[in-house]
């Protein structure tokens, strides 16, 4: 399968001139199988390219299908959805499969985005045909060609980490986490404080949903200085990463969500700092920039991922 | 003196990308300051009449400076004026800095009290912020109603008229000394009953900020979206007779390209006029003076 970066930056999007190289729309990804079937992660402000390009193809007739993915329901992940062009054209099918937000279905949460205070035209009138799959972390779920596996993250509320398998091939995805020795932050962990019995537990549960991947995408949104202070905001590291990245035996790794302050040279040097503890490792590490297209899996042999 | 500073000029959701990066892609954000005739001027000292204008994504752009003067230090007050309550005009303001420190005071107007808290509340709600809240965020927020006949803000005098939009959208006029400056973001011209109350507005106007979202082949087919056409904002800025008009809300879809053209478009149409056209930038300075 291939899997296609819209949007890397975390938190907010952002326009600046020394950031064009990573770019500034918050989480989008995109995969898709073989056989031409579409699975979205996230509606951050890259969804609103995506669908740009997507309307090239059969949705623009109305004929489109998608599943949607939504990690969580921060604004940097769904603020792209009202700008999302296949919701607009009748005939085209998503089925958006959630955890929900504080008790929240998806679809009201979508909605409230929607109202009409802030946004002209309602959820309930897009065009689109829209279904729903809700599950609880550590549900497995089949859709369509695709087999996913789901595991609580560290974040604040409930967000969630997918193992995502098609075409042979292995992605697992950790939009937003925090580095769990420092705090407890997702809904029922428990309590702040940390807790090294919960901690060990934790960390192989995220090794075990990424264990073996192809490629395994983090949350590296701060730097080793940056992160102290700021363990509640939830977000980690490259250590954290590579931590993770060793218990789950990958050997492809991709930092993700990269703070709206990094500049093009932040991102680099994070990048070269990911190599630096990596070296002599069966580990590649890649930094994920707007616009990039890997090929997973079995596939990838015949095509190498390649920056634009 | 007033000094006009543009950290987001897009219209609808942010654009970043190479595409649009010499305009930029920062959804509205305009940063006022007032300054008294022979003054340096480069630094805002906390005495300066000084406000902001929609609370767009380039906030997060704008934070950067405040946050190395009184407002990193908790000792900051700040004045934000919101047109609306579409996301565009209020999305960064869940990631302001300013907001995370103690002592910062931050007040919001807008056309209603009500339709402020709660766009404000909703921002921070559990399920759409890490904050879990409002009563969260560590500065003081106040909320205030904009008075359309005449109010002070900040060392500003500042009337108001509302656009034609979809929902309540408002346009501003502040004045500081003999020098003005009008906000209108969102509006669509055609009614000429509102156009004339926007014009009466911005007459005597130094400087005219002005939504001019579409080409005029995109407006034809889309009466009622809300939007002007760069053309048909310079109507309006000739009207008004305004010593300068900045175009801005720049329509998402557009590249640097594009906003080229419709800015040479929109100049050839005051050529010969006392107006001066501008096409908004992210970063860019204007002072009126
Ligand atoms: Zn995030
Ligand atoms: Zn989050
Ligand atoms: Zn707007
Ligand atoms: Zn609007």
């Amino acid at each position: 399968m291939e899997l296609t970066v819209y949007g890397a930056r975390g938190s907010y999007p952002i326009a600046r001139r020394d950031q064009v190289r990573y770019g500034g729309n918050t989480t989008c990804l995109h995969f898709r199988t073989r056989s031409g079937q579409d699975l979205i992660l996230d509606g951050g402000t890259g969804i609103r390219v995506l669908g740009n390009e997507m309307m090239q193809r059969e949705y623009a007739e109305g004929q489109g299908e998608a599943y949607i993915l939504v990690g969580h329901t921060h604004w940097d992940h769904i603020m792209g959805f009202p700008f999302f062009e296949p919701f607009y054209r009748e005939g085209n099918r998503f089925v958006v499969v959630s955890a929900g937000q504080a008790g929240v279905h998806i679809r009201d949460i979508l909605s409230g985005q929607q109202a009409v205070l802030h946004f002209p035209v309602s959820f309930e009138h897009l065009q689109a045909h829209r279904e729903y799959l809700q599950f609880k972390p550590g549900d497995h779920l089949t859709l369509g060609e695709f087999r996913l596996e789901t595991v609580q993250l560290n974040h604040p509320g409930m967000t969630v980490g997918y193992r995502v398998e098609a075409d042979d091939g292995v992605v697992t995805v950790y939009t937003d986490t925090a580095r769990v020795r420092e705090v407890r932050l997702g809904d029922g962990m428990g309590g702040l404080e940390p807790d090294a019995g919960f901690s060990r537990g934790y960390l192989e549960q995220l090794a075990h949903c990424a264990r073996g991947a192809d490629v395994l995408v983090y949350d590296t949104n701060y730097l080793e200085h940056e992160i102290l202070g700021w363990y509640h905001f939830g977000h980690s590291t490259v250590e954290d990463a590579l931590e993770i990245a060793r218990m789950a035996q990958v050997n492809r790794l991709v930092l993700f969500h990269h703070d709206p302050e990094h500049s093009d040279t932040v991102v680099e040097e994070k990048l070269a700092l990911a190599r630096d503890l990596s070296r002599g490792e069966p580990l590649t590490v890649e930094a994920a920039a707007e616009g990039w297209r890997l090929v997973v899996g079995p596939d990838a042999g015949s095509q190498k991922g390649a920056k634009p | 003196m007033i000094r006009v500073r543009f950290w987001g000029t897009r219209g609808s959701i942010a654009s970043p990308g190479r595409a649009t990066q010499r305009y930029g892609g920062n959804t509205p954000c305009v940063e006022v300051v007032g300054f008294q005739m022979g003054e340096p001027g480069a630094a805002v000292r906390s005495d300066n009449p000084h406000l902001i204008l929609d609370g767009g994504t380039g906030l997060a752009t704008l934070q950067t400076t405040l946050m190395s003067g009184p407002w990193g230090r908790g000792q900051g007050e700040l004045h934000l004026l919101l047109s609306h309550y579409h996301w565009d005009h209020l999305i960064g303001i869940p990631f302001f800095r300013p907001m995370f420190v103690k002592g910062n005071r931050i007040v919001f107007y807008g056309s209603s009290i009500e339709d402020l808290r709660s766009s404000i509340e909703r921002l921070f709600t559990s399920v759409y912020s890490p904050l879990k809240g409002a009563e969260n965020v560590a500065a003081d927020l106040k909320y205030r109603q904009v008075e359309p006949d005449g109010m002070d803000v900040a060392g500003f005098q500042v009337r108001a008229a509302e656009n034609r939009h979809l929902g309540t959208a408002l346009s501003f006029r502040l004045q500081y000394g003999a020098h003005v400056v009008c906000y209108t973001p969102d509006h669509e011209s055609g009614d000429r009953e509102v156009d004339a109350k926007l014009v009466a507005l911005a007459r005597g106007a130094q400087l005219w900020i002005l939504e001019a979202q579409y080409t005029a082949e995109e407006r034809r087919g889309r009466d009622s979206w809300g939007h002007n056409s760069h053309l048909q904002a310079v109507r309006l800025a000739l009207e008004a007779g305004v010593g300068m008009v900045v175009l801005f809300h720049h329509d998402p879809a557009h590249d640097d390209g594009i906003l080229d053209r419709m800015g040479l478009e929109a100049s050839e149409m005051a050529a010969g006029t006392r107006t001066q056209v501008l096409m908004a930038r992210d970063g860019m300075v204007v002072d009126v003076e």
